[in-house]
């Protein structure tokens, strides 16, 4: 009843399922013997849930990782699809999807499942939002550093299932250095873990890290265990301005290959600036601002600041001044925000490229935009090769879409070129009939379609919004 | 496994036919050289290659495909729970051959080696650069860099670096159809699943790695290394939950007892006190000025918690000192007993004292000596227990012991191993922390990543209905 794996999601030709289609009869009945809470979607609702255009009918909301499980196995018996939700704030992201049939929510899956300070670790139910667990382990001193915009609605299972991150990674990798544990639902009715609730631990497969970005194409993560760090007792921002990218590039190199091991090395061109909106931050011209956090220990972290502002003048950059502590910390929410800003009216690009890329990926991407005639804001993680591009866009003019098609399919050439890759994290449902949102991922697809046959053999979760059209 | 003499000289002709004669070895006295790791299993292969190249290994993993043969992989064969030990015979592929380091990329931070690359020489290779790669197990002058990525390897310094999958960013692998497929790369976040991480410490059984490539690290300015010494055991306990409850994240905190106390200064003299309960050994990377300060917070937490004596390495050569004792500890117990069985459980570092309390409960239930060395930041356990094969009864009381202690990890919320690999050792006691719906979930990913059964089988799942039984060793251990 549904397409056959290979056929690319979201592209022309693909059978979107009708709602009017679809017998629920057998869903419902279901949910309702088995003590789910379910409700149907009116019409407007209907809109609010939709993925790209694709609109639901029913959602559920289970109360129990068992409910979860048992949803799934209801869905899967009836060949329809499920589109796990968390808080929505990624929901933007993959292709258009083949279905949507069931929204599976896991708002009320949103409880401190065990938080052991001594032990550095917490567990949380994967509907808790990131904003919300942040805020208990700050009670312990702790936080969990992994800081992806939207913190307020961001769920750690969205979280997880997107691989969202921030700029803390630079220093504390993202979620597949972070999460040690989980537990999942799966199609077949069970719930099973990997992993546990110990920093090493070799005992079976690390499957967190399969689900880790798996986009809900697999299972629905219902359990995460993260390792969380101390909070820093002190920290300072060297904030600067650099005209050309070389001096950018020579500031980059010589911060990451250091021994200053700053927190977060983050780049910015004006528009990206402006995005961040932290009063006091100066526009750069043409040229890029360069933010680097550090959180060394005691004395170090003055270190830290004298030093890389000397990095920074030494490459031909002006040092414009410093954020300490508190201020700092504000600086770094805004910063992990500015992505997600005003991507309803817009397209949001990610590029993964290796390090040394990162000044030329900054180059081809404001050429494109030139050649578009639009203002790209493009920043990032400077020293992790990871950077976002947004910009707005015309959803209702085809040759504007159908240009940024191509404009898009010729920057992901050259990123995958240099061994990168390029993402579209958010655009118009439009823009997706014509530009595959992934891009190819090159031989092991074969074994990626057969993870996701053997663990979801009716394909009913998310299907066709996955690379390879999984 | 009955294995047929006809069908192992064709296979031999095959395999010397696609490697050369050179790359093969099928006699017994050859063979015999390779059915064992740092465990004390054995199995004998039906026939060791060596290749020189990918296109070699995935024409060794078709023609075992063809002839259906099971291949394992063996590095240089120091795993602990019997990872590359061939337990169905078949052909054992060894990377002693595949060990070029392919490419340094310092501007990316990455290295990319072939998996038969000696794990230390690649830090020395790029000695003098500022960069090094960070995962250390002990057995890094010889363990190679494929057996890592194969069994997830720790070692001392994970507390504040991570374990090898944190530093692998991408494979070539060779699938058991005999596909070379990419992974990964030296770029972050690729998109589709994550393989590398899956494949990394799955033990061989998805296939083999045939390159690897590694983040790099910048080396720490500073490092500072401690010995603190404690008359109660409790109190060493209670400084390293004092340590992390104070907001510090040493790069290691390493517990030793007093056994182990006693065999390792009568082993290599590394000047700690004989007559100690327990010596904690606590290093800081950081910056110069962030060492210091450390270091302070550091020496009141251990006053605070009644440390007797608190011992600064002012050189490198006592720095060096220090840590001999501790990497010397495994082999040193065969000063204090002809026997004994090391382990390896990972507990919540909040459960700390109340397991080595019931550890030591378990040693004076059984009448056998338990010595404690381990990674105490870590929560990750090193129970050594002591026996005599000679003395009868004493085999299966170590067993027991075993798996009272393993089932102790258990029950806190631990895992049955941090670092060593379930492997074949224990595999039938996945039991303890998996239940049938975990285990079967993770077999249908070992199905759909090995449809043919053939990599590395009989290891990581238990087989129903069997018991287990310990590995204990009278030689010395290189891997902790």
């Amino acid at each position: 009843m549904l397409d056959t794996p290979s056929a690319p999601g979201g592209r022309g030709g693909v059978v979107i399922r009708m709602s009017e289609t679809l017998d629920r009869t057998g869903l419902v009945a279901g949910l309702e013997t088995a003590g789910i809470a379910w409700r149907e979607l009116d019409e407007n609702e209907r809109g609010q849930y939709a993925v790209d255009g694709v609109s639901p009918q029913v959602i559920c909301h289970p109360a129990s990782y068992a409910e979860v499980a048992r949803a799934l196995a209801i869905a899967d018996q009836f060949g329809l699809a499920v589109s796990p939700r968390g808080g929505g704030s990624m929901l933007g992201l993959g292709n258009r999807p083949r279905a949507v049939d069931l929204i599976v929510s896991t708002e009320r899956l949103n409880q401190i499942v065990d938080y052991a300070p001594a032990n550095l670790t917490v567990t949380a139910e994967a509907g808790m939002t990131l904003s919300t667990l942040q805020a208990r382990l700050a009670e312990g001193g702790q936080f969990l550093p992994l800081d992806p915009p939207s913190a307020d609605r961001a769920t750690l299972g969205g979280i997880i299932a997107t691989n969202a991150s921030g700029p803390h990674r630079f220093a504390f990798g993202a979620a597949r250095d972070l999460v040690i544990g989980s537990r999942v639902a799966t199609t077949s009715g069970t719930v099973t873990k990997a992993g546990g609730r110990v920093v090493k631990n070799v005992a079976g497969y690390d499957l967190n890290k399969l689900y880790i970005g798996s986009l809900g194409t697999l299972v629905v993560v219902v359990e995460l265990t993260f390792k969380v760090a101390p909070l820093p007792t002190s920290q300072q921002t060297v904030i600067g301005r650099f005209a050309r990218r070389d001096q950018l590039a020579q500031a980059v190199q010589k911060i990451i290959r250091s021994p200053l091991m700053p927190t977060a090395v983050e780049l910015f061109n004006a528009a990206a600036v402006e995005r961040v909106g932290e009063p006091g931050l100066p526009a750069p011209g043409t040229g890029y601002v360069l933010a680097t956090l550090g959180t060394a220990p005691g004395r170090a972290v003055i270190r830290q600041r004298d030093d890389l502002t000397n990095i920074y003048q030494a490459a031909g950059g002006e040092a414009i001044g410093t954020l300490a502590e508190q201020d700092s910390a504000r600086f770094w929410r805004k910063v992990a925000e500015w992505p997600a800003r005003g991507e309803d009216a817009g397209i949001r690009v990610k590029a993964a490229v290796p390090i040394v890329r990162m000044p030329e990926t900054v180059q081809a991407f404001e050429a494109h935009a030139r050649a578009l005639g639009v203002e790209v804001a493009i920043g990032g993680r400077a020293g992790s090769g990871v950077l976002y591009a947004t910009w707005s866009t015309d959803s209702s003019d085809e040759m504007v879409l159908e240009a940024t098609a191509q404009r898009l399919a010729g920057l992901r050439q050259t990123c995958r070129e240099w061994g990168g890759s390029l993402v579209i994290e958010a655009g118009p449902a439009a823009l997706k009939g014509k530009i595959d949102v992934w891009g190819e991922v090159g031989s092991a697809l074969p074994l990626m379609r057969r993870l996701k046959a053997a663990l979801d053999p009716n394909l009913i979760m998310n299907p066709g919004r996955f690379v390879g059209g999984i | 496994m009955a294995v047929d003499q006809a069908d192992t000289r064709q296979l031999v002709a095959r395999l010397e036919a696609a490697l050369g004669a050179d790359n093969v070895l099928w006699r017994d006295y050859d063979l015999r050289l390779y059915e064992y790791d740092g465990s004390i299993d054995k199995a004998r292969p039906q026939a060791v290659v060596l290749p020189t190249s990918t296109a070699q290994v995935a024409e060794v993993i078709r023609l075992c495909a063809e002839a259906k043969v099971p291949f394992t992989a063996r590095g240089a064969g120091t795993g602990l729970s019997g990872g590359s030990i061939p337990l169905d015979g078949g052909v054992l592929i060894v990377f002693a051959r595949l060990n070029h380091i392919v490419d340094v990329d310092l501007e990316n931070l990455r290295a990319v080696v072939e998996p038969g690359v000696v794990n230390l020489y690649l830090s020395q290779a790029i000695a003098g650069t500022g960069l090094h790669f960070v995962p250390d197990p002990s057995s890094q002058k010889a363990c190679t860099i494929g057996g890592n990525v194969g069994e997830n390897s720790g070692g001392p310094h994970t507390l504040l670096y991570g374990v090898t999958t944190n530093h692998v960013t991408g494979l070539e692998f060779v699938t058991t159809a005999g596909e070379v497929i990419e992974v990964g790369g030296k770029a972050l976040d690729l998109p589709g699943y994550d393989l590398t991480g899956l494949i990394t410490g799955a033990e061989g059984t998805f296939g083999v790695a045939t390159r690897v490539i590694v983040r790099l690290s910048p080396l720490a300015e500073a490092v500072k290394t401690v010995l603190a010494v404690f008359d109660r055991v409790e109190d060493a306990s209670a400084t390293v939950s004092g340590v992390i409850a104070a907001g510090i994240v040493p790069s290691a905190i390493e517990m030793m007892d007093q056994l182990s106390i006693q065999a390792v200064e009568e082993a290599v003299h590394a000047g700690y006190p004989t007559d100690a309960a327990s010596v904690l050994l606590i290093e800081i990377d950081s910056l110069q000025e962030g060492v210091d300060d450390q270091l302070a917070a550091i020496t009141k937490i251990c006053d605070e918690n009644h440390a007797r004596e608190i011992r600064a390495a002012k050189t490198a050569k006592e720095r060096n000192l220090l840590w001999l004792g501790r990497k010397g500890a495994f082999g040193a117990m065969g000063r204090v007993s002809p026997d004994f069985y090391v382990m390896d459980g990972c507990v919540p570092r909040d459960k700390l004292p109340e397991v080595l309390t019931r550890i030591e409960a378990i040693s004076q239930k059984y009448g056998l000596r338990i010595a404690n060395v381990f990674h105490a930041g870590d929560g990750n356990l090193h129970p050594l227990v002591l026996f005599d094969s000679e003395h009868p009864g004493e085999e299966e009381k170590v067993r027991e012991m075993g798996y009272e202690i393993l089932s102790v990890c258990a029950e806190v919320g631990g895992a049955l191993t941090g670092e060593h690999g379930i492997g074949f050792e224990k595999r039938e006691m996945m039991g303890l922390t998996f239940n049938d719906d975990d285990l079967n979930w993770m077999n249908l990913v070992k199905q759909t990543m090995d449809p043919t059964g053939l990599a590395n089988p009989g290891k990581i799942f238990p087989t129903p209905g069997k018991c287990w039984t310990p590995r204990p060793r009278r030689v010395a251990a290189v891997g902790w």
